[in-house]
């Protein structure tokens, strides 16, 4: 948050060099807890734009509904990791039986997390085409299959998106393990 | 370049501007025009050489013309590409070739600067600027540098405004005018005048409040930032209710234009945000209007709203074309305006730097307006065709507009305004319940799938949408027009010649037309889509066409829109090549000089 502010503040002059400043700063925001990927623990979280949030359940999910937008929280310091982008995922829930391995085993009760981020060109992905059981990318018109752990199945992205493997605890969504491959996309 | 000395270039680049990277190949060359760059002063900017294109519509006015005429009518068919060069960025190519004295300024998708030798092609320096990895913005490009003294500036994506050194390509400084994790981000060319570079923010799509800043030349030091929509108390916040202006867009993505005599620069700005109108009830002040700004201190002298409470995603951002023209028997300071809204504007600029509305004519179909008031321009609307929160309706036309950010073209030798338009499309479209807006995140209230397949095929589109226009703004009529098929998103060049250049189809082609006819006289299908301007320069005695091909950006987003309702998939590869054409007799000897 305070590298938002920092920026929200800059209506800045940098001189030659001060560049190399900036870049430092966001190293070093990257290493703050809000800004750190998602670890193993988190729990996903709805943020409602005013800096509230609350867990999603797993009983809310209806399948194949609309995916909700989620943030990793961390459950003993309660910092929401949205101070990086690249850690929005997709929640939504999926009908077993359809799934392949991997997902199946990144996956619990039909309940998967994939990464937010196009691996195009890093537009938000935030459609889910019924009919074709898809994520679809707004931007570039990219399409991910979320039955076959994210893979492409129509360009111009030519990656998978990540997935955030996850279990159900006490009808909670809690992170089990890390990305399956880093979130984003190469400029 | 041998290897030790590219790397020696690099390692210095690095020492001064750690950010960057410059990789130069100057000092190979026997005749680098860089030894001889002249600075860019006020007065060569309001008065260009013919073999120079100082910034990115060619003039201050906004003209996009070139009066050079070694290229014709006549002559036009023996027109042929001399070099080419890959740019190595995909998405949206938009800007021109940028030429002072032979050096040329290109800019690319991702913040890139190649400066070349602009009549052989040979790559002098390159310059990519490093953005945040998390950055990213729904229009991905840049529509070219502006030149001032002895540097290049460039917008950038994270909206800082970047100076570089015009001879090496390092930054000189760098200025931030915003805030990119907000929302904001730029992708216009700067308008310079009197020592102000001066940019504006685009991002209405994510509730930002649009601004326009100027940065001084010499230091980056910001001197004044005027905002687009009032604060309250200030003129204007009366059309705004609540804290609607905080979020309400009035973006400026595109430069404006700039008339030295009165030292006023006139700027379009976008539509009000979110799209839906009563998500922000009021006239919205001043979004979808040109504003009159004094380019020493910033205010705000003037304005004329072409619509208010925009509901259709209508942006009025190109800036008025400033031409003097006769209107009824009298002799007017005018501007001009192909408005996305589907009429043809006609204004006056007064001598206080008030815009005094002259005349308004449809120029495609159009069945929003009810009418406008001879007096003030401003139109009533047909509610049958006006959009709103859980109301959905067509209209025409197409969000998208009858003209889109592409620029027009005016020719002072054939006397004609011309516009790319697009004609019989309209659109289909309604809002959905808003939640709270969270920075940076798309904040529009209408869902991104309807967006997607909002186009609705009008009578005659099985024809063609794609036109260009040629208007006689003193009849008031339209003389001429070229069909095509399907999209146009060519700005238009045109010359001396009796020529116009453009491209702006998905069939890749880039054509010349005779400006007084519009009979098509020449043709290249290039690499890729072509929405860039073109642009034109000579040196040596060589008059040269150029234009950057590389599809992306809302053309290839209305080419989708087109699929997803049209019984067709259209392929056009994207891929950024810079083409540059001159007449046959020059070519070899160009190319052998080039590679001697």
């Amino acid at each position: 948050m305070e590298r938002r502010n920092f920026l929200k503040s800059c209506a800045c002059v940098a001189a030659i060099g001060t560049t190399a400043g900036l870049a430092s700063k966001a190293d070093a925001a990257s290493k703050k807890p809000d800004s750190q990927r998602p670890k193993p623990g988190d729990l996903l979280v709805i943020e409602d734009g005013h800096g509230n949030a609350r867990p999603i359940s797993a009983s809310e999910l209806v399948l194949e509904a609309q995916q909700v937008m989620a943030f990793p929280q961390d459950p003993e310091s309660g910092v929401i990791r949205s101070g990086s982008r690249f850690n929005k995922v997709m929640v939504m829930r999926l009908d077993p039986a359809l799934m392949d391995e991997t997902t199946k085993n990144n996956s619990e009760d039909g309940v998967v997390a994939y990464s937010a981020i196009c691996t195009h060109q890093g537009c938000d992905v935030n459609s889910f085409v019924a009919d074709k059981k898809e994520f679809f990318c707004f931007c570039h018109y990219s399409r991910f299959n979320p039955y076959a752990a994210g893979d492409v199945t129509n360009g111009p992205a030519t990656r998978r998106l990540a997935m955030l493997p996850i279990k159900i605890v006490d009808d909670l969504i809690v992170v089990k393990e890390e990305f399956t491959r880093s979130p984003g996309y190469k400029k | 370049m041998s290897f030790a000395k590219r790397f020696g270039a690099l390692t210095v680049a690095v020492a001064i501007a750690p950010a960057a990277f410059a990789v130069g190949g100057a000092a190979a060359a026997k005749s680098n025009p860089l030894d001889k760059y002249s600075p860019v002063t006020d007065s060569r900017l309001a008065n260009p050489e013919p073999e120079n294109w100082l910034q990115w519509r060619g003039n201050y006015q906004g003209w996009t013309y070139s009066p050079l005429d070694q290229i014709n009518a006549d002559n036009v068919d023996e027109l042929v590409p001399v070099w080419s060069y890959s740019t190595g960025e995909l998405e949206g190519h938009q800007a021109p070739p940028i030429v002072n004295d032979g050096v040329m300024f290109i800019s690319t998708p991702n913040n890139q600067v190649i400066a070349l030798n602009a009549e052989t092609g040979k790559e002098l320096w390159r310059y990519k600027k490093e953005i945040p990895e998390e950055l990213f913005q729904l229009h991905p490009t840049n529509r070219g540098v502006g030149l001032y003294g002895d540097k290049v500036y460039l917008a950038a994506t994270d909206a800082c405004l970047v100076a570089l050194d015009a001879k090496t390509g390092e930054e000189a400084w760098e200025t931030c005018v915003a805030d990119w994790q907000d929302g904001y981000y730029m992708t216009l060319s700067p308008l310079i005048a009197k020592g102000n570079v001066m940019v504006g923010v685009s991002g209405g799509e994510y509730g930002i409040r649009g601004h326009i800043s100027a940065v001084d030349a010499e230091t980056g030091e910001i001197k004044w930032k005027t905002h687009t929509i009032p604060a309250p108390g200030e003129p204007g916040s009366e059309t705004w209710k609540g804290d609607a202006w905080k979020t309400g867009g009035a973006s400026v993505w595109i430069a404006g234009t700039y008339d030295p005599d009165m030292g006023i620069a006139f700027y379009g700005t976008g539509n009000g945000g979110p799209w839906m109108p009563d998500t922000r009830p009021g006239d919205n002040l001043y979004a979808n209007s040109v504003v009159a700004l004094d380019v020493k201190t910033g205010e705000l002298k003037g304005y004329h709203q072409y619509h208010w409470n925009d509901a259709w995603d209508w942006d009025e951002v190109s800036p008025p074309v400033i031409i003097d023209y006769e209107h009824k028997g009298k002799k007017i300071k005018g501007l001009v305006h192909a408005g996305r809204n589907g009429y043809l504007w006609t204004l006056e600029r007064k001598k206080d730097g008030s815009i005094q509305f002259v005349d308004a004519e449809k120029y495609v179909k159009q069945n929003v307006f009810k009418s406008i008031d001879p007096k003030t321009g401003r139109p009533t609307y047909d509610p049958a065709h006006t959009p709103g929160t859980g109301k959905t309706v067509t209209f025409c036309p197409s969000l998208w507009g009858g003209k889109d950010w592409p620029p027009e073209a005016y020719n002072p030798k054939t006397g004609l305004f011309y516009i790319p338009a697009h004609e019989n499309l309209c659109s289909e479209m309604g809002g959905v319940e808003l939640g709270p807006r969270k920075s940076g995140e798309l904040y529009i209230g209408v869902p991104i799938a309807d967006i997607l397949t909002n186009i609705r095929l009008a009578e005659g589109a099985e024809d063609h949408i794609g036109e260009i226009q040629a208007w006689d703004l003193k009849a008031g009529k339209k003389v001429w027009q070229f069909n095509i098929k399907e999209m146009n998103w060519g700005p238009i060049l045109t010359t001396g010649g009796n020529l116009l250049f453009s491209g702006g189809s998905n069939d890749r082609v880039f054509r010349a037309l005779d400006a007084r006819t519009g009979k098509k006289l020449w043709q290249f299908r290039a690499n890729s889509g072509i929405t860039a301007v073109p642009s034109s320069w000579s040196v040596n005695g060589t008059q040269f066409i150029g234009v950057q091909a590389g599809w992306g950006v809302d053309a290839q987003r209305m080419q989708g829109a087109f699929d997803a309702v049209m019984d067709h998939t259209t392929v056009v590869p994207q891929g950024g090549v810079l083409h540059v054409f001159a007449l046959k007799s020059k070519a070899d000897k160009l190319i052998d000089a080039a590679t001697r």
